[in-house]
């Protein structure tokens, strides 16, 4: 192990050590750590920024660039321009067309994946799990095909069912059957179940995540205190 | 005025991108100005949110405010990773493990803590939630996925066993499957307010 | 001459006059009176005093006041106008007062109207200042002579005789003098009709005492009332008024309330108020948190990790079994042709470095080694985090595609740019290189649900026929898994519960079963935890103020 790497390994146990304390409580050198942690992550983000996107992709092709390539750029160097103007108050409303362009775009993106990549997708894998052809692929398990293809369908319309879509909801109304039709009552009931299966294995999950990451800390600080207390 | 250019902007980018979505060939060249744009406007945005906590960490040391040694500390070692990042670069050996030695240890004990607090929010689970049809099914299905996930139940896939745990291990499917499409028409909606300019969250209102 | 009374104010008009010109009522229906005759009638008195002309009209009560009910100290004589109590004044009282009384009784607002008028004429004589009362005063003087003049002139042995003297007939005179000032407001003068203003004045002052104050009755004044009678009828007479009545300003309408109305809106307006008033919501406590609870569960996590790890003891748990999810990456990867780009997206924060590194590790070293491998992250860390891995599993990059940021738009991007027929030379070099890709596998390493399943999203709609396979942690398999089910994802590794199983003796290295145990008493210590907290609260939950 060299010095370098022995370094590294006490300023990352030292900021481990600090950060675990916050099992006994918030204290200063939990905070310290993360304070400290915030400001190299913002200095490495902003050099990441400049050094990967704007200076290669706008600084220096403006001013190395061929003519039709610095003639494209004035686009974004134009927005990046409105973007810092409407940073001063006086002149906020410059800032809203660079902001409008990033929304049109989120809001493009986001209407693209959702359609295309997620509601038609998945709406027919549910269609398809009625599919004949794959009931009887398996013969042995062609009951079970079959059950499966019902539960995935109540199930999936019963979680639907139980989001209320624009609907707010009063606590009064709560207890108010009368409001919804008796059959989305029954089918949110059941979608209730579907979601707290579907939120016990997310639960699960973060748990074993969170675990490996303890395992790791743990093994570090081992291997630490057995290179401290070993090398003496 | 302004808020016509911003609703136009809108409409113009968004339009041309899901157009993107259906005529890909046809419309490759401004698809691909369109997102260079925004790379660099998402760039530009990135570094103006760094600047504002910059600022409110530094009126903090000006103005003397509490718990000025922690702000002091933040922009120490901000300097210290714009600097050593314009001399060194990032793909400099050093840089990665002054950075990522400070990183992984903060953020990976963090979430170790985590680990912690679940564990005391399991065992008060029920007092908190009661028995209700959701508590029971997540209860369930958090001990089936937990036993699953430590290999204490292995059976082949082949036999009744097999099939019958692999059909309970499907059920977490289902109701993912109707979040997911939950969450793909909220998108769909907030998307198009944002496209029609019912929302307007970028000002001209 | 004859006069016009104002059947509403008393004021007198001259014949001519259509309507009154102090308070504008009509004079139609009036029928003039002859004060002057009257006056004349009077002559046997011989003095002039305020009561020596109308001696004959003043009702027999004002002559027993003047006579028998005096007051030693000068002031009012009581007379109850509600009719009370017994008194031959009762019995003596005229007609009129009876009607008076009566319609006082009766109709509240009769009587009431009329002093309300009253009243409202004695607030604006209030209103005078010292000097008007002194011109005032000048001007009855001034009017008396005049008046005795014509007394003289018509009658004989009228003496002139100043409103107040030594003299019997000045007892009288101080008598009425004092009736005078104790109605305060209203002055009085020699006039032929101050016997009628007399008795309003005096009405009203009694009916003060009676009441203590104004009285309720209709909403304001509508008019003012000019008790100061003219001089005589007379066309020389000379209006001059005190106060100028007619041209005072109207008193504002006010809404008078009785007590009972006033509470009940009171009322009304508080219960309104307090409707929208916010009231602090009880939070629902669950019992404090114990510390020593938390103390107790992190002991024996950590002890039981640390006893697995340090103990160089291998225990009685299962191995880890081989999944079908992770056999699937394995085979997709493995199916690779030869020279084929391979195109890693390292989307993780520094937290999960370990467990990524862990499920990425079997099928990175399962590459062929003809594999060119690309990389692009979309996470600040990432380009880090990628070197790192990749130098640790003695991978080499064939091409850094660089960072890009904002998850959605980054995959947006790669899509689009895998997508693309056309180079777009005008681009910078660093995004042209993007967008003339083109990949037989993509390979998605994240931590979060929420970015792979952008990812996922852009990636199959725009490249559909490109494999992708995604290695994420175990808190995002969960939620990924319908995109396996419906084939838009070829294969996922979720967690090292799909890649422990797999064969990784070099990178996880000697620990590495004690890790996948220590692993496992973890997971059976939050198993055990949550049949604890299932035992403990058998008997209900959701109950406020209970400690664990």
């Amino acid at each position: 192990m060299t010095i370098s790497d022995y370094i590294w390994s006490l300023v990352g146990f030292l900021l481990t050590i600090m950060v675990l304390s916050y099992l006994v409580g918030d204290n200063f050198f939990f905070r310290l750590a993360v304070h400290l942690f915030i400001g190299l992550t913002a200095g490495y983000v902003a050099v990441l920024l400049v050094r990967q996107i704007l200076l290669p992709q706008l600084v220096i092709p403006l001013v190395n660039g061929s003519s039709p390539q610095r003639f494209w750029l004035v686009l974004p160097l134009a927005l990046v321009l409105l973007l810092l103007v409407g940073q001063i108050p006086k002149f906020s409303a410059a800032a809203i067309i660079p902001l409008a362009y990033l929304a049109g775009l989120a809001a493009a993106i986001v209407i693209g994946g959702a359609v295309f990549g997620t509601l038609l997708p998945q709406s027919r894998s549910i269609l398809d799990a009625f599919d004949p052809g794959r009931w009887y692929a398996l013969p042995e398990q062609t009951w079970l095909r079959i059950l499966d293809a019902v539960v995935m369908l109540f199930g999936t319309v019963g979680v639907l069912s139980y989001f209320h879509f624009g609907r707010k909801i009063k606590r009064e109304s709560q207890n108010d059957a009368g409001k919804r039709p008796l059959i989305l009552e029954g089918l949110g009931k059941v979608g209730q179940v579907f979601i707290g299966v579907t939120l016990g294995a997310v639960f699960a999950g973060i748990f074993s995540t969170a675990l490996i990451a303890l395992i790791d800390r743990l093994v570090f600080i081992g291997e630490m205190l057995t290179r401290i207390f070993g090398g003496l | 005025m302004k808020k016509v250019f911003g609703i136009l902007t809108v409409l113009l980018v968004g339009l041309t991108v899901l157009s993107g979505y259906f005529f890909q060939a046809q419309l490759s060249p401004v698809l691909a100005l369109i997102f260079q744009t925004g790379l660099v406007l998402f760039s530009a945005a990135g570094l103006i949110g760094i600047g504002y906590l910059l600022v409110l960490h530094i009126r903090r040391v000006i103005r003397g405010e509490k718990r000025i040694i922690q702000s002091v500390v933040l922009l120490i070692a901000f300097l210290i990773a714009l600097i050593a990042g314009f001399v060194l670069t990032p793909q400099s050996t050093l840089y990665r493990d002054l950075i990522l030695n400070v990183q992984i240890p903060v953020e990976a004990s963090l979430l170790a803590v985590l680990a912690v607090t679940l564990l005391y929010a399991s065992l008060r689970l029920i007092r908190v939630r009661g028995w209700t049809p959701m508590s029971i099914a997540f209860l369930g299905s958090a001990v089936f996925s937990l036993v699953l996930n430590s290999g204490l139940i292995q059976v082949s896939e082949t036999s009744l066993g097999g099939r019958i745990l692999a059909f309970l291990e499907r059920l977490p499917l289902v109701g993912a499957r109707g979040i997911l499409i939950g969450m793909a028409l909220g998108g769909l909606v907030m998307g198009l307010r944002y496209l029609l300019s019912l929302d307007r969250p970028y000002g001209g209102e | 001459m004859p006069f016009l009374i104002c059947p509403d104010c008393g004021a007198e008009n001259p014949l001519t006059a259509e309507i009154c010109q102090v308070c504008g009522a009509s004079l139609a229906d009036v029928i003039p009176m002859d004060m002057d005759n009257s006056e004349a009638d009077d002559g046997e008195n011989d003095e002039f005093t305020l009561f020596s002309a109308e001696d004959k009209d003043l009702p027999e009560l004002l002559n027993d006041l003047k006579q028998d009910h005096e007051p030693a100290g000068g002031g009012l004589p009581e007379i109850d106008l509600a009719g009370e109590g017994e008194s031959s004044e009762v019995d003596d009282t005229p007609e009129w007062l009876d009607v008076i009384r009566k319609r006082a009784h009766e109709e509240l607002d009769a009587a009431g109207e009329m002093t309300q008028r009253i009243v409202a004429a004695q607030e604006s004589l209030t209103r005078q200042n010292e000097e008007e009362r002194a011109d005032y005063a000048s001007w009855i003087e001034e009017l008396r002579k005049e008046t005795r003049e014509e007394a003289v002139s018509g009658t004989e042995g009228q003496e002139e005789e100043p409103l107040e003297g030594p003299a019997p007939e000045k007892a009288k005179k101080d008598w009425l003098s004092r009736v005078r000032k104790a109605s305060g407001k209203l002055e009085t003068h020699d006039e032929p009709n101050a016997a009628s203003r007399n008795l309003l004045d005096w009405l009203v002052a009694l009916e003060e005492e009676q009441t203590g104050g104004m009285p309720s009755g209709e909403a304001g004044v509508t008019q003012p009332v000019d008790l100061r009678q003219r001089a005589h009828a007379d066309e020389s007479t000379r209006e001059v008024r005190v106060g100028d009545g007619a041209q005072q300003a109207v008193a504002p309408k006010r809404l008078d309330l009785s007590r009972e109305e006033r509470e009940q809106a009171d009322l009304l307006a508080t219960t309104i108020a307090d409707e929208s008033t916010a009231r602090p919501v009880q939070p629902i406590t669950f019992g404090r948190r114990r510390w020593w609870v938390e103390f107790i569960l992190a002991f024996f996590l950590i002890g039981g990790i640390c006893f697995v790890l340090f103990s160089g003891r291998l225990f009685l748990l299962p191995e880890p079994p081989v999944t079908s999810g992770g056999q699937a990456v394995l085979n997709s990867v493995a199916d690779l042709p030869e020279d084929a780009e391979l195109l890693l997206v390292f989307d993780y924060q520094p937290a999960f470095a370990g467990e990524l590194e862990w499920v990425a590790a079997p099928v990175l070293e399962a590459l062929p080694d003809s594999v060119k491998v690309s990389v692009i992250s979309t996470s600040a860390s990432g380009p880090l985090l990628a070197d790192s891995m990749l130098e640790r599993l003695e991978i080499i990059p064939a091409i850094d595609l660089g960072y890009l940021p904002a998850e959605a738009f980054g995959a947006y991007g790669l899509a689009a740019g895998l997508a693309s027929t056309q180079a777009a030379e005008f681009l910078p070099k660093g995004a042209s290189e993007l967008f003339e890709g083109e990949f037989h596998g993509i390979l998605i390493l994240s931590d979060n649900a929420e970015r792979a399943r952008v990812w996922v999203e852009q990636l199959s709609v725009l490249t559909p026929e490109t494999p992708l396979n995604l290695l994420v942690t175990a808190q995002a398999g969960p939620m990924l898994r319908p995109y396996v089910d419906s084939g838009q994802v070829t294969g996922m590794m979720a967690g090292i519960s799909d890649a422990a199983g797999l064969e990784t003796s070099r990178t996880q290295g000697p620990n590495a079963s004690q890790r996948w145990q220590a692993y496992q008493v973890g997971l059976l210590t939050l198993i055990g935890v949550l049949i604890l907290g299932v035992l403990l609260n058998l008997r209900g939950g959701a109950t406020q103020g209970d400690d664990i």
